[in-house]
């Protein structure tokens, strides 16, 4: 092979590796570039609903069911939501922050952060550290309310939930 | 010739590998669902929970603003008296905060009328979670099916939007209030004192002098088919009501007026109702129990509901 005949060749090779190489990362770019899953965007919502849909005595956790056995939960068919709404009614705020760290605790994974908000008070936070850095932040808001006898009701008021990663 | 065709046989080959590749990708490819489509299901998902917390939120308005319209309804008789109308009266104290046709107010149900309290609703979640709620209350109705509730019921179309989407429905909402609690009218207007309503925990079967005295001074309230309902209370009709009929006693310790001739039991004695006959069954009775207050009396009719016995009656009407 001459000279000419070689230059040819380590061209043609370059070209080929090119359109190979190009080729291949743009299949690859196509598989990675779909949008975040629906269970990443419901992260926060799924959060609420568990907290909604689940009664404070079909929750097993130690420290809650301390606070049953010593009066600080009186109805056990509230939900962990009304529950929460409960306890800022009456101001327990330290009650609120243990129960709602257990709760949190049994739902999200260890890495998560989270921060509950009722209305301006900030009811718990986990995680604060990591919240300036987290790649996804996601936000889930509800209306709340609590019966509180037979004349009143509490509410409507705003829960918020922020989970991140 | 043949060196330039070995010259471009490898870009050959690796174009033929991409279009394999693109074509090899391409059949397993599936259109990826629109980016927003997901926050569009959750947004629906939120919106959903929003309208079952909506409905909710309303039955609980309707059973607070219920009650608070009857304890005002109850205060305004003290002064004014029975009502011709308890439903239409109890409609308009619930939905206006009005009584006799707009020319009253209401007791105590200002910022406790239904609008008021769905007001607070649809306020809150227009400017904090960007959803617009309408509604309209018709067909307000009011009933008595047990002794110590009132069933309240009303037909309410509403629509809950956002900027995804609408949910419009018209459902019937219907709610056993209790009146446990609730100031008796009856005391009100024709009493000498208050007295709210109070059921109590004594069954039909356990009646006897101790749970009597027990009723009397915890002044407490039990069914029985010969008394007037709530409703009944409310329109100053004491006739029986043998689904939802309510009696109490008349505390003696209170001021309580003439009670020579009376029976104690509510109505009897606030309907001024004198057993005057002399002889038995028209007359009252005293009853032979130590602790008892002396002025208190049972016609025979009540003596036997109660599971008591006495010989003491009076003679006649002075």
């Amino acid at each position: 092979m001459n000279k000419r005949g070689t230059y040819f060749f380590v061209l043609d090779a370059v070209i080929s590796s090119i359109i190979i190489l190009v080729t291949v990362y743009f299949i690859l770019s196509l598989r990675t570039k779909g949008p975040e899953s629906l269970q990443s965007y419901t992260q926060a919502e799924d959060f609420m609903d568990f907290m909604m849909q689940t009664e404070v005595r079909d929750f097993n956790g130690n420290y809650t069911k301390r606070l049953v056995e010593e009066g600080n939960i009186t109805d056990t068919r509230r939900t962990l939501f009304q529950q929460m709404a409960e306890f800022h009614f009456y101001n327990k705020t330290n009650i609120s922050w243990q129960f709602m760290e257990e709760v949190s605790n049994s739902s999200l994974l260890g890495q998560q952060g989270m921060m509950m908000w009722f209305d301006e008070d900030m009811m718990f936070n986990r995680s604060s550290d990591r919240y300036s850095k987290a790649n996804l932040i996601l936000s889930s808001k509800k209306m709340s309310f609590l019966r509180i006898n037979q004349t009143y009701v509490e509410g409507p008021n705003l829960m918020e939930v922020w989970v991140w990663y | 010739m043949v060196l330039n065709k070995k010259g471009v046989v490898f870009t050959l080959i690796a174009l033929l590998i991409s279009i394999f590749l693109f074509l090899l990708y391409a059949s397993e490819y599936t259109p990826k669902e629109d980016s927003l489509l997901p926050v569009i299901e959750n947004r629906i998902r939120i919106l959903d929970r929003f309208n079952e917390n909506f409905v909710q939120y309303s039955l609980e308005a309707m059973d607070v603003s219920s009650f608070k319209a009857m304890n005002g309804m109850s205060m305004y008789a003290e002064s004014n008296g029975f009502f011709a109308d308890f439903a239409a009266s109890f409609s308009e104290c619930l939905q206006n905060g009005t009584l006799n046709n707009g020319i009253d107010l209401c007791p105590d149900m200002e910022n406790n009328t239904l609008p008021y309290w769905l007001n607070q609703i649809t306020n809150m979640s227009r400017e904090r979670l960007g959803i617009n709620i309408s509604y309209n209350v018709s067909g307000l109705q009011v009933k008595q099916p047990l002794p110590f509730d009132v069933e309240v019921s009303l037909s309410m179309h509403y629509e809950v939007e956002d900027i995804f989407a609408r949910i419009n429905r018209t459902i019937v909402l219907k709610r056993l209030v209790n009146v446990n609690g609730l100031s008796d009218p009856l005391y009100a207007v024709a009493g000498t004192y208050t007295n709210p309503i109070l059921a109590t925990p004594i069954r039909d079967d356990q009646w006897n002098n101790d749970t009597l005295y027990f009723m009397i001074y915890n002044r407490t309230y039990r069914h029985h088919t010969d008394a007037p309902s709530l409703i009944n209370r409310f329109e100053g009709v004491l006739m029986n009501s043998s689904c939802c009929g309510i009696e109490s006693m008349v505390h003696p310790g209170e001021s309580i007026g003439e009670y020579e001739n009376k029976s104690f039991v509510d109505y009897w004695f606030w309907n001024s109702t004198e057993f005057c006959g002399g002889i038995p069954p028209e007359a009252v009775y005293k009853v032979s129990y130590a602790a008892y207050d002396p002025k208190f009396r049972l016609d025979a009719q009540h003596l036997a509901a109660y599971n008591i016995s006495s010989d003491k009656w009076i003679s006649a009407c002075s």
